[in-house]
């Protein structure tokens, strides 16, 4: 019996271990799953800042709209083209989120521009994103600063 | 993925680079999704690769002092061309070069490090001293009048374009908001100011550090 809850006991505190050590908690709205937002700190000016996360879609067919921010004065989707070592950035509609496939923003292919920043954002801090899905509505997100060069795989 | 019409209009697209030897074609319309207008280049020289990139050039360093291509022989040269404005590209750029300096270790000292800025518009001197230092210091901003860019640029075969979308466009001058489209690579320069070879974007900073300590 004691072993038979020990192991209960055990299970309970892995479980409980992702979620409390995560630093940016999953967000799940129906089929979508937001996991770690972030973005890189700013560099100052009227320079813009940028964002980026991972959607995963277990449900049917969505797609990321827009998004908004208070920390931002406007924020656009964007996606940039990599055509013969040169790139182009270009403004997007929107952002397909296929049934049952993971989308991922990163560096050098979707983003989410924030242009007119309020406020400088810092390496450590955080901010809230509100993102505008065509399925799932609008969804709320924190998103993590982190370096202003970070690559997210350093 | 479509790119709605009118919202990116490639203003003043100054094509700079050209195909090695030979033309190519920049189709502006793939992005801005307007009319298929399509820009020829015409290569400036038919000869091998290396023999034609680079070259003499006379720009202002982030410190404010005037610098040409003599002020950057005697080392290896890292060269890479961007704006400060830039969110995505550039940082990573920047952040690459600044760990393959770290991975070089004491012979970082025997590298140059050289940013370009092909938008001499906002990145004066100052800008780009602003710039380095939250990257790393040990990289060189460089600016110059746009024409003092565009020969640069010519010279070492990168292309760019100003980005405005149309809202921008439309607001008075001081007020716009734009980007630039920009060649991505990283350029190896001898000590003697040939060109060695170029490294692609999202070429990791461990891959460029071996290649150049090797060469060193």
């Amino acid at each position: 019996m004691k072993t038979v809850f020990g192991a209960v006991l055990a299970a309970a505190i892995i479980l409980a271990v992702p979620a409390g050590a995560s630093l940016a908690a999953d967000t799940t709205v129906g089929g979508l799953t937001i996991s770690n937002p972030w973005a890189r700190a700013s560099t100052g000016g009227s320079r813009p800042g940028v964002a980026y996360l991972t959607i995963v879609n277990t449900g049917g067919a969505d797609s990321l709209t827009r998004a908004s921010s208070p920390v931002a004065g406007r924020v656009e989707l964007h996606r940039i083209i990599h055509d013969g070592g040169r790139a182009r950035m270009g403004r997007i509609g929107k952002i397909p989120l296929p049934e049952g496939k993971s989308v991922a923003l990163g560096p050098g292919g979707l983003h989410i521009m924030l242009m007119g920043l309020k406020r400088q954002l810092k390496e450590g801090e955080t901010f809230p994103l509100s993102l505008y899905f065509a399925g799932a509505g609008k969804v709320d997100v924190m998103v993590r600063i982190m370096g202003a060069g970070a690559t997210g795989d350093h | 993925m479509q790119i709605p019409p009118k919202m990116i209009v490639p203003v003043a697209a100054l094509v700079i680079a050209a195909g090695l030897g030979g033309f190519l074609i920049a189709d502006t319309a793939k992005l801005s999704g307007g009319p298929a207008v399509k820009t020829r280049v015409i290569g400036t020289t038919g000869t091998v690769a290396g023999a034609s990139i680079g070259g003499p050039f006379t720009l202002v360093n982030h410190r404010g002092e005037a610098v040409t291509e003599k002020d950057y022989l005697g080392k290896h040269t890292l060269i890479f061309f961007g704006f400060t404005h830039c969110p995505d590209i550039c940082p990573t750029t920047m952040n690459e070069i600044a760990f393959a300096l770290d991975r070089l270790g004491d012979k970082a000292k025997d590298v140059n490090a050289v940013f370009v800025t092909v938008d001499p518009e906002r990145d004066d001197p100052e800008a780009l001293g602003d710039y380095m230092e939250l990257f790393d210091k040990r990289i060189t901003g460089l600016t110059g009048t746009p024409e003092q860019i565009a020969g640069i640029a010519k010279a070492f075969r990168i292309f760019y374009a100003k980005n405005i979308s149309a809202e921008e466009q439309a607001k008075p001058k001081e007020d716009r908001f734009y980007l630039m489209d920009h060649s991505t690579i990283t350029y190896l320069m001898s000590p003697t100011g040939e060109f060695i070879r170029h490294y692609s974007y999202g070429t990791p900073a461990k891959a460029m550090a071996d290649d150049i300590r090797a060469r060193l």
